[in-house]
């Protein structure tokens, strides 16, 4: 019985010739001797014959489906190109906005100081040193806010920190697949730093010191495989 | 060309449009979009509608080329998607129209085909008026001869379900035959 079943299942798979000449040999004998698999395989057989039938009657797609198919491919990928430059000039314009806090010590910081200072010194005897602390503090904030951030220094991510107003930078997004390692690697034979990023999209903004090389390193950079995009910075 | 045959260049095309080869997409196209239109028409019962969605098939398997994970024969992913794509369009218009077009088939149409012609013709007759559950599963075993596996793949059901569903969808066929023939 359990044998039958499994020829049963066979039927559509002998039809449309999927079987091993052994598996249709056992078929071929089940329609032999046994008529009411016979039956069976008859009807199975219509329907296979009725639909090759069916199928010459059927409407082919039409003439032009396949230039309405690259429109809409065509159309897409406009999309997509127009979205990622809109991302790369979003992610451009991030890194000029200059952050007065990695260079200035906020003024909350100072108050801060100087309070914590008074409580400590609220003893009596004490009391002398406050006036020279605060005298102290008042100077470091002098200092501090005379030598603004009249040239951007970024705090590096692969070494010392670069000035860039001295060297030339670029826009690079590195592959998924890249890793750190791979990343340092490419950089150092470069002598190219990160000085910011990465942002939102992944993209990094890298300087070197000497502008000459701008286009060798940039090169360099293009020709690596771990590179999905690179652009000079103006 | 035999199947393994047909089935590796599907492979290396499809392989080919991941990277963009629009050459490439061609040639699967041309390879694949007689069948997958016939799958369509005959579930969609529109010849409209399976042309949009036709298009509409294509140009997922350009954007989503990528993410074929090679489980599957090339066909089959991509029958997935024109099931998931016509099925969705039988979502959105259903009942109004698919009911329409059913009416207007069977009174219209099919008792007039029933009539005139031969008992194969009878067959493709009923073929059409059993459920669109039991066509779909006749048509991919017996006219795209698939394999079971590879329809369970796309009917997102287990194998047993598949063969199971192929005697049903007989029975069923021989009742619209009986039917017909009172």
């Amino acid at each position: 019985m359990a044998d039958k079943k499994i020829t049963d299942e066979r039927i559509p798979q002998y039809l449309t010739g999927q079987l091993t000449d052994k598996e249709k040999h056992r078929v071929d004998q089940m329609i032999e001797d046994d008529p009411e698999f016979e039956k069976e395989f008859a009807e199975f057989r219509q329907i296979k014959e009725s639909l090759d039938d069916l199928s010459k009657d059927m409407p082919s797609p039409p003439a032009d489906a396949f230039s309405r198919i690259m429109d809409n491919i065509d159309a897409f990928e406009a999309e997509e190109a127009k979205v990622s430059e809109e991302q790369v000039s979003a992610e451009q314009a991030e890194p000029e906005k200059t952050d007065h806090s990695q260079v200035q010590p906020p003024l909350d910081f100072f108050a801060g100081l100087i309070e914590r200072m008074r409580s400590w010194l609220s003893v009596p005897q004490a009391g002398w040193g406050v006036a020279a602390l605060q005298m102290a503090v008042i100077l470091i904030m002098v200092i501090s806010m005379t030598t603004g951030p009249e040239e951007t220094t970024y705090q590096t991510l692969t070494g010392q920190a670069v000035i860039t107003t001295e060297g030339a930078s670029m826009n690079v997004v590195f592959q998924d697949t890249a890793t750190e390692k791979e990343i340092r690697e490419l950089l150092n034979s470069v002598s190219a730093k990160i000085v910011d990023g990465p942002g939102a999209s992944g993209l990094y903004v890298l300087a070197i010191d000497d502008p000459k090389n701008i286009t060798a390193v940039m090169g360099t950079l293009e020709a690596a495989n771990i590179v999905k995009f690179i652009q000079k910075r103006m | 060309m035999d199947k393994e045959t047909i089935r590796e260049q599907e492979r290396q095309l499809l392989e080919r449009v991941i990277k963009k080869d629009k050459n490439a997409f061609e040639a699967l196209y041309k390879l694949t979009s007689q069948s997958v239109y016939f799958y369509l028409y005959r579930l969609l019962q529109s010849k409209e509608a399976a042309e949009d969605i036709h298009v509409e098939v294509y140009t997922q398997v350009w954007k989503n080329a990528g993410k074929f994970q090679g489980k599957s024969r090339v066909k089959t992913w991509i029958f997935g998607i024109a099931r998931n794509l016509a099925l969705n369009e039988i979502r959105r218009e259903t009942i109004r129209k698919t009911q329409e077009l059913n009416e207007t088939f069977r009174d219209d149409h099919t008792e007039n085909r029933v009539n005139q012609f031969a008992q194969k013709q009878h067959l493709q007759a009923a073929m059409d008026q059993v459920s669109a559950k039991h066509r779909e599963v006749l048509d991919l075993v017996f006219y795209h001869e698939l394999s079971y596996q590879e329809v369970s793949m796309i009917l997102e059901i287990p194998e047993n379900t598949v063969k199971t569903r192929v005697y049903y969808a007989k029975a069923a066929l021989k009742e619209k035959l009986i039917e017909m023939e009172v």
